[in-house]
């Protein structure tokens, strides 16, 4: 089984704001990552995942229909919220609440309450004891990591498990989850803006934009998306250029496409080039903001500023080397009108 | 003003000497008092969780009829019960009227509202971020209310708090459902009632203080539990 959550058509709504809206998003076994702006739906998403909100729609987990199912498989899956509640007790009873609901014997709940607050850099005879109200910031966010590690969980959900921590904590943090990936295998599911670091630990990216979702790292073209006249495929103009789609390639909801990093070339601004691109390409101009190794490929991915939006593709060395492509440079993104697809 | 004077000293006398008669209602005040209480929070914690925690229909009427009882006057809730365990009552063979359960079954009745309204508020104030914690920890049914709290811990003594002195301070539950039977049902309240309507000011003063110093020896306990969950 390589997907460890299919979703189908899943919706969920605030009263009568529409928050989600997935036609399909398959969440592969191993580090996967959230991105998207705030408000895009990376928390509800997380919340649903972790059976903690109702929804619309279907979901598997490992291959299993949730529905109904939901507190029972809630016991393999945990969520860390972007703001961790501490509960008003020690390090210690905070960190084996969770384990003695699952009935751990005394000499076992020790045991792992060491070992979990040592993964996130807390040593236990110096913090075991200490009440909630005596920890900083990164630490309680540490203790409430230690608390999700303690249950050894199938799938670790993460809400920016760094975003209001000290470097030390986030470096803390970002190592343990990593450790508890390759020690156990949980399958790790992570919202973050850090992209460096996603990059390097993420096997999956999975894009959001207002409720949409797209998986394999896709870059996002928000919309409005609307037949141009002179054209007669879709477009939106809202970027400082104009994108096409094909009508082919729509759906019945246009708010948001998806063009796959694999199908977008980069190459150092030129405008004879970027005229000479035929009416089959989507073209930009932008400027490379950052380059980071991804784990998966072993390659370099680059993420390019064209107007506000920012896409992602990857590179070969070679390719680097030849152009000169380095942050700061300047250049022109070409991708074909037929790899858009609306989401 | 010199039989103020004279009550007051009197009162001293009174609790000093250790007067059986005056000892007799305070242990009547102090058995009737913790029944009541114990009674009040083994129903009214879980009836105040579950009215702040579950969304279900008429919530918000329930809601509120426990904020509209916290006014409930003392002399209804006895005239109520005494309706009931008379007797003539559906709940007369079971012999409670002028007995101090009878008693607790009304000043329970009369301190229910307080705890349930109180309860409840202080779950609907917890975050959400606890509810979603819990769950994802593993917490669900009983657990997760035990669990609720004792994060509310605080506002609960408070409550606990206000209950108590509801019951202790009474009169109207006391003296119709007691009868004020002296060595039996009289209490501290119902006997300054009745020895201030003898006219004997000195007794009613002396019991009048000994029952403020039971009120401040219970509030300082539970200053003192909450203290100690503090820290």
């Amino acid at each position: 089984m390589k997907n460890i959550y299919e979703l189908r058509s899943l919706t969920h709504k605030y009263g009568s704001h529409a928050t989600l809206g997935i036609k399909s998003l398959d969440i592969p076994k191993g580090v996967v990552g959230l991105v998207g702006p705030n408000g895009s739906g990376k928390s509800t998403l997380l919340k649903i995942l972790a059976f903690l909100l109702p929804y619309e729609g279907k979901m598997s987990y490992c291959g299993r229909e949730t529905a109904d199912k939901e507190r029972e498989m809630r016991k393999s899956v945990t969520l860390l919220l972007q703001e961790p509640y501490l509960l008003r007790r020690s390090v210690f009873e905070n960190v084996a609440y969770g384990l003695t609901l699952r009935g751990c014997s005394r000499g076992e709940t020790e045991a792992r309450v060491s070992d979990s607050l040592a993964r996130v850099g807390l040593p236990f005879g110096e913090f075991a004891h200490r009440p909630w109200y005596r920890l900083s910031g990164g630490e309680a966010q540490r203790v409430s990591l230690a608390s999700r590690l303690a249950l050894r969980p199938e799938v670790l959900l993460l809400d920016e498990p760094t975003a209001n921590v000290d470097e030390l904590s986030a470096a803390k943090i970002k190592d343990s989850i990593t450790k508890a990936a390759r020690d156990w295998g949980s399958t790790v599911i992570a919202a973050t803006h850090d992209l460096v670091w996603l990059y390097e630990a993420a096997t999956d990216i999975v894009s959001l934009y207002e409720g949409r979702a797209a998986g394999g790292a896709a870059n996002l073209i928000p919309g409005p998306w609307k037949i141009d006249e002179t054209d007669g495929r879709f477009a939106t103009t809202g970027w400082g250029c104009k994108f096409l789609a094909n009508v082919a390639s729509g759906a019945e909801d246009m708010t948001c496409a998806a063009v796959s990093p694999g199908d977008i070339t980069i190459r150092p601004a030129d405008d004879e080039g970027i005229a000479a691109t035929g009416k089959g390409f989507n073209r930009a101009r932008g400027v490379i903001t950052q380059m980071s190794i991804e784990k998966l490929s072993g390659g370099i991915v680059a993420a390019v500023n064209c107007g506000g939006l920012t896409f992602r593709t990857r590179l070969t060395r070679g390719t680097i080397a030849e152009y000169g492509l380095c942050p700061g440079v300047e250049v022109d993104a070409f991708f074909p009108v037929s790899s858009v697809k609306f989401i | 003003m010199d039989y103020i004077t004279e009550g007051f000293f009197r009162a001293l006398g009174l609790i000093f000497s250790m007067n059986e008669e005056t000892w007799s209602a305070v242990r009547t005040t102090m058995r009737l008092t913790m029944s009541s209480m114990a009674l009040t929070l083994l129903i009214g914690l879980p009836l105040g969780f579950a009215l702040g925690y579950h969304e279900f229909r008429g919530r918000r009427i329930i809601r509120t009829a426990a904020d509209t009882l916290l006014a409930l006057p003392t002399v209804v809730v006895g005239l109520i019960v005494y309706a009931f365990i008379s007797n003539r009552g559906p709940l007369g063979k079971w012999q409670l009227l002028f007995s101090v359960k009878g008693m607790a079954i009304g000043q329970t009745i009369l301190a229910l509202p307080i705890v349930v309204a109180l309860t409840a508020s202080a779950i609907e104030n917890l975050e959400e971020r606890l509810r979603f914690t819990l769950l994802t920890l593993g917490a669900s049914g009983w657990r997760m209310a035990v669990t609720c709290l004792a994060e509310s811990r605080y506002a609960l003594l408070v409550a606990a708090m206000t209950a108590y002195g509801r019951i202790v301070a009474e009169v109207g539950v006391s003296m119709m459902i007691g009868g004020n039977i002296k060595w039996h049902t009289r209490t501290i309240t119902t006997a300054i009632t009745l020895e201030t309507g003898k006219g004997d000011f000195a007794l009613g003063i002396a019991l009048g203080l000994l029952l403020l110093l039971i009120s401040f020896a219970v509030n300082v306990g539970l200053s003192f539990v909450k203290h100690r969950t503090d820290s």
